[in-house]
C-alpha cells in the first residue's frame, strides 16, 4: 500500500529524494544543562574539528564537538534564558548544515526549577537522588491538586444552579454568597457522618476503593498544561499517562461495587466495567489521531502545535480531527459516567449503583472524583482540540519575555475548560439515559469503526495533503461548522431560552387563599 | 416467596434481586422479586400489600359522609375521582339528586386532577428513563393545578371536596378566570414538553416496542384506562358508561396508534396520557363555559342517610375505570364497600411482560403502567 502511495506521490513530483540532513538524535525535549545530540543522516562531520551548534530561533550558539562522522554533541548552556521550538545549525569551519524545520528541536525552561530544587536537596540531604526527585514532583503535584476539592465543589454548585434553572426551580442559594459555599456545607456534613462498612463486605477492598479512584484522578493533574508554566511535569508520554491513570478509576468502581457485597452495587460495577472498557477504545483512538498529527504524546507539544485563533485549533484542522473531537467527547462522557451514559449509578434503576453501600467520607470521594473528572475531561478536550492555553498574538517567546502574560494563557485555558464543563452539565440535564445494550452497540458498531476511519484518514491526510491545503480546509471547516452551524445552534438556544421564559407563569395565578 | 428465592439461588446461574419496597423507582412501597441473569430479567414478580390500610373496612366503620376523606387516600395522586366514585355510588344507593352546578364543579375538579396526575405519571416516567429535567419542569404545572384546587377546596393533595349530594364549596370569586388563564398557559407547555421529551430520540428508542401489550392481552388482564386504550381498545367510561355531565361535553378518546413502534408499547401508554392532557383541558374549558347557566345551588345535603340495597358506580380516574360498590343495610354506615382500581390489575401484567426485558426496562414498564402504591393496596 505504502509503495503504491509513494509511487503516486513520486509520479506527481511532490516528493524529491531526501538530501542529507541533520536532526535531533533524541526525540525528547531538552532542558538547561543537558547535553544535546545532533545526528546527521550521512557522515558529514570531521571528527575533532572545532564545531559550534546554533539554536536558530533562540539566537544561542553553543560550543560542540563532533564525536563521530555523523554525531555532534553540545552542552546546553545553563544560562540559556529562551525556550521553544527551533531549528539547529551545525557549523564546522566554512561548512554549515541546518536541520529540517518540520522536526524542530525543543528547549524547555519550566521543569528545571524543580530540578534545581531536587538536586539541591539531594546534594545536602542523605538518601538516593531519585527519592528527592520523587518528593519534589509529588510536592508540585500536591500544589496543583490541592484545589481539587474546591474545583469539584464549585462545579457541583454550578451544576445544581444550571439544573435548577433548567428545571424551573432555584439551585442552592442559602449557604454563602448566593449559595456558592453549599459544597462546603455538604462536604462537612459528609465528613461528620458515620463510616459504615457493611457486615458482609470485603472490608479491605471496600475501604480502599474510594482512594484508588481519587489517586487515579489526582495523577492526571500532573500532565495537564494549564498554561505555559503551570504544568507539573510535561512528560513525553503525557497522553499515554493520562489514559492509564484514569483507568484506575474503573478499577476503583469495580472494586467498590464488588466488595460491597450488594447486588445493586455489583450490577453498577459490572455495568461500569463493560462501559468504560468499551469506551476507552474510541476515546484512545481519537486521542491517537491528535498524537499522530502532532507527532508527540507530550501535552505541551500538542498545545504548541496549535494556534490561538479558532481556525488554528485541532478541532477545525481537517475533517478527520473534527470527527475525532466528537467521538472523543461522547466517549469521554461515557467514561466519566455522565448522562446519557450514567448507567453505573443509574439512580432510577440501581438505587445508587456502585456506591450504594458507601457513607460518610468514603462516599464523598466518589462524587468528588466524578465532578473533578468533568473538569479533567474539559481540560483534555481543551488541550487536544481547542488550542489549550494559546492566546492570539501571544506566542511562547512573548510569554517568556513577559511572564505575566502566562496568566492570560491560564485564564484562556480555564475559560475553555469551563465551556466544555458547561456543555457536559447541559447534556446531563437534557437527555435521558441509554439502555445498556444500546450503549454497547453505539460503541462497538459506530464509534470504534468511525474512530478507526478518522485515525487512518488523519494519518493519510498528514502524509499526503500539503500544509497550505490543510490551512484552507481548516478555514473552510471553521466557517461552515464554527461560524455557520455554531451560529445557527446558538441562535436556536437563545430562541428556546426566550420561549422558555414566556412559559413561566410567574405568580400570574395571584395570591392563593393561604 | 421464600421458595422462589431459594430455587433461583440454588442453580447459581441466576441472581435474585429484591427491588423495593424502598426503591426510588417503584413509585411507592411496592416490592418486586427479580430473577436476573446479569442485566437480563427472567422474571419480575410483584409483591403487593405494603401499603394496605384497610380502607374498605374503614368504610364499614364510619358514616357515609364520614368516609369521604378516606377516599382521598385510595389514590392520593388523583383523589378527586375517588371522591366522585364514592359520592356517585352512595347517591345511587340512596337515590339522591345532585345540583347541576355541583356536577360541573365535580367534572372540572376531576379533570384538573387528572391533568396533575398525568403530570406526575409522565414526569416520573421521564425520570425513570434518566431525564430529570422534564420531571421538575412538569411538576411546576402540577403546582399550578394544586394551587387552583387549593383555592376551591383548601387542600392540595387529599381534597375531600365532593360531598354526598353535591360538592363542599362553590368556586371562589375570580377562580374561573384563573383556571382559564392557566389553560391558555398550559397548551404551549404541552407542546414544549413534547419537544423536550416525548419526541426525544433517546426516549423514543428506549420506549418504542418495549413491553408491548396486545389488545386481547389487555382485555384478559383487565387493564383499564390509559393502559387499555394504549393497547388499541377504544373504551372510556366517561363516554361509554356516561355519568355526571360528560354526555354534554365534546371530547375525543385518544387510543394508542403505535406511532413510533407497535400499538400497545410503552411509548403508546405515555402518548395516550399526553393526549389526555389536551382533552382534559378542552373539557375544563367547556365546563367553565357552560357552568353559568346552572343555578346557585351546589349541595343538597341529605337529611337522613340510611339507605338499603346495593349500588355500583364507575368513574374514569387517571388510572382508569375506578368502580365503587357499596351495600347499605339501613344503618348510618355502609354494610360493605369495595373499590376496584386500575393499578392493581396493571400490577398483574408485570410478571408476564417482564420476561426477557432488561433491568433498566423494568422501571420503564412500571412507570408506563403508571401504578400508584396506595391504589394497588388500598
Amino acid at each position: 500500500m505504502r509503495s503504491i502511495v509513494m509511487a503516486v506521490v513520486l509520479l506527481a513530483g511532490c516528493a524529491a529524494p531526501e538530501p542529507a540532513a541533520i536532526r535531533d538524535a533524541r526525540p525528547t525535549r531538552l532542558q538547561r544543562g543537558e547535553r544535546m545530540l545532533v545526528e546527521a543522516s550521512a557522515p558529514l562531520f570531521t571528527v575533532g574539528a572545532p564545531t559550534t551548534v546554533t539554536l536558530d530561533a533562540l539566537g544561542v550558539t553553543l560550543p560542540a564537538r563532533a564525536v563521530a562522522a555523523d554525531r555532534v554533541v553540545a552542552e546546553l548552556d545553563a544560562d540559556t534564558r529562551a525556550a521553544g521550538a527551533t531549528t539547529v545549525s551545525v557549523t564546522q569551519g566554512a561548512q554549515h548544515w541546518s536541520s529540517d524545520a518540520r522536526t524542530p528541536f525543543d528547549v524547555e525552561l519550566c521543569a528545571p526549577a524543580l530540578q534545581h530544587l531536587a538536586n539541591g536537596w539531594a546534594a545536602r540531604l542523605p538518601g538516593p537522588a531519585w527519592l528527592w526527585w520523587a518528593l519534589a514532583l509529588l510536592g508540585a503535584a500536591a500544589l496543583v491538586a490541592a484545589p481539587l476539592p474546591v474545583i469539584a465543589g464549585l462545579i457541583v454548585v454550578w451544576e445544581r444552579k444550571v439544573s435548577g434553572y433548567m428545571g424551573s426551580r432555584f439551585g442552592p442559594n442559602r449557604v454563602g454568597p448566593n449559595g456558592w459555599l453549599q459544597w462546603l456545607a455538604d462536604g462537612l456534613k459528609l465528613l461528620m457522618k458515620e463510616d459504615i462498612v457493611p457486615a458482609d463486605a470485603d472490608a479491605r477492598l471496600f475501604r480502599g476503593a474510594p482512594y484508588l479512584a481519587f489517586i487515579g484522578l489526582f495523577l492526571t493533574f500532573i500532565v495537564l498544561p494549564f498554561s505555559r508554566y503551570a504544568i507539573v511535569a510535561d512528560l513525553d508520554v503525557g497522553l499515554l499517562f493520562l489514559l492509564s491513570v484514569t483507568s484506575l478509576v474503573v478499577v476503583s468502581i469495580i472494586m467498590g461495587g464488588w466488595s460491597s457485597n450488594s447486588k445493586w452495587a455489583l450490577l453498577g460495577g459490572m455495568r461500569s466495567a463493560a462501559q468504560i472498557v468499551s469506551y476507552e477504545l474510541p476515546a484512545s483512538i481519537a486521542l491517537l489521531t491528535i498524537a499522530t498529527l502532532t507527532g508527540s504524546l507530550s501535552t505541551q507539544q500538542i498545545v504548541a502545535a496549535q494556534g490561538g485563533w479558532p481556525w488554528q485549533w485541532n478541532l477545525f484542522r481537517d475533517p478527520f480531527t473534527f470527527v475525532a473531537f466528537f467521538i472523543w467527547f461522547v466517549s469521554a462522557l461515557a467514561e466519566g459516567n455522565r448522562t446519557p451514559f450514567d448507567l453505573p449509578e443509574a439512580e432510577s434503576e440501581l438505587v445508587a449503583g456502585y456506591n450504594t453501600e458507601y457513607s460518610g467520607f468514603r462516599f464523598s470521594l466518589f462524587p468528588l472524583v466524578e465532578w473533578v473528572n468533568i473538569a479533567v475531561l474539559g481540560a483534555v478536550g481543551t488541550l487536544l482540540f481547542l488550542g489549550g492555553w494559546r492566546v492570539p498574538f501571544v506566542g511562547a517567546a512573548t510569554i517568556d519575555a513577559h511572564p505575566w502574560l502566562d496568566a492570560l494563557g491560564f485564564a484562556t485555558f480555564v475559560a475553555k475548560d469551563l465551556a466544555i464543563v458547561f456543555v457536559v452539565i447541559w447534556i446531563r440535564w437534557t437527555l435521558p439515559r441509554f439502555r445498556v445494550d444500546q450503549m454497547m452497540s453505539l460503541c462497538w458498531k459506530y464509534f470504534i469503526p468511525f474512530a478507526f476511519v478518522s485515525f487512518v484518514g488523519e494519518t493519510v491526510w498528514t502524509w499526503l495533503v500539503p500544509a497550505a491545503a490543510t490551512r484552507i480546509a481548516g478555514g473552510a471547516l471553521f466557517v461552515v461548522f464554527g461560524l455557520g452551524f455554531g451560529g445557527w445552534f446558538v441562535s436556536r438556544v437563545r430562541d428556546n431560552a426566550r420561549r422558555y421564559q414566556d412559559l413561566v407563569l410567574n405568580d400570574a395565578l395571584g395570591p392563593g387563599p393561604r | 416467596m421464600g421458595e422462589l428465592i431459594l430455587a433461583n439461588e440454588a442453580t447459581g446461574e441466576e441472581m435474585t434481586l429484591n427491588m423495593g419496597p424502598q426503591h426510588p423507582s417503584t413509585h411507592g412501597v411496592i416490592r418486586f422479586i427479580i430473577k436476573t441473569d446479569g442485566e437480563i430479567m427472567r422474571e419480575a414478580v410483584p409483591d403487593v400489600g405494603y401499603l394496605h390500610r384497610a380502607i374498605e373496612h374503614i368504610a364499614e366503620k364510619c358514616t357515609y359522609e364520614g368516609f369521604m376523606p378516606y377516599t382521598d387516600r385510595v389514590d392520593y395522586v388523583c383523589a378527586m375521582p375517588a371522591n366522585h366514585a364514592w359520592a356517585l355510588a352512595v347517591e345511587k344507593l340512596a337515590k339522591l339528586e345532585v345540583p347541576e352546578r355541583a356536577e360541573y364543579l365535580r367534572v372540572i375538579t376531576d379533570e384538573l386532577n387528572r391533568i396533575s396526575s398525568h403530570c406526575i405519571a409522565l414526569g416520573a416516567m421521564a425520570m425513570d428513563i434518566g431525564a430529570i429535567t422534564p420531571f421538575t419542569y412538569i411538576l411546576r404545572e402540577r403546582e399550578y393545578v394544586n394551587e387552583l384546587l387549593e383555592m376551591i377546596c383548601g387542600a392540595r393533595l387529599t381534597y375531600n371536596y365532593h360531598r354526598i349530594g353535591g360538592v363542599g364549596w362553590d368556586m371562589p370569586a375570580g377562580w374561573r378566570d384563573k383556571v382559564l388563564q392557566w389553560c391558555d398557559h398550559f397548551v404551549p407547555v404541552m407542546d414544549e414538553f413534547d419537544r423536550l421529551i416525548t419526541n426525544n430520540a433517546l426516549f423514543v428508542r428506549r420506549l418504542a416496542n418495549l413491553a408491548v401489550i396486545a389488545r386481547d392481552e389487555a382485555i384478559s388482564y383487565g387493564l383499564v384506562g390509559p393502559n387499555l386504550r394504549a393497547a388499541g381498545v377504544d373504551f372510556d367510561v366517561r363516554r361509554d358508561v356516561p355519568y355526571s355531565i360528560y354526555p354534554k361535553l365534546t371530547f375525543q378518546v385518544p387510543v394508542g396508534r403505535g406511532l413510533v413502534g407497535t400499538v400497545g408499547d410503552a411509548w403508546d401508554r405515555y402518548w395516550v396520557r399526553a393526549q389526555e392532557w389536551r382533552q382534559s383541558v378542552a373539557m375544563v374549558r367547556q365546563c367553565l363555559a357552560q357552568i353559568d347557566g346552572t343555578g346557585k345551588e351546589f349541595w343538597i345535603q341529605p337529611k337522613k342517610l340510611k339507605p338499603v340495597g346495593d349500588a355500583m358506580a364507575r368513574v374514569e380516574a387517571a388510572r382508569g375505570d375506578m368502580s365503587c360498590y357499596v351495600v347499605g343495610d339501613g344503618g348510618a354506615n355502609a354494610y360493605r364497600a369495595r373499590f376496584r382500581t386500575g393499578s392493581f390489575n396493571a400490577m398483574g401484567i408485570i410478571r408476564e411482560k417482564s420476561r426477557g426485558l432488561m433491568v433498566a426496562d423494568l422501571v420503564a414498564l412500571i412507570a408506563s403502567l403508571d401504578v400508584v402504591a396506595p391504589e394497588i393496596d388500598r
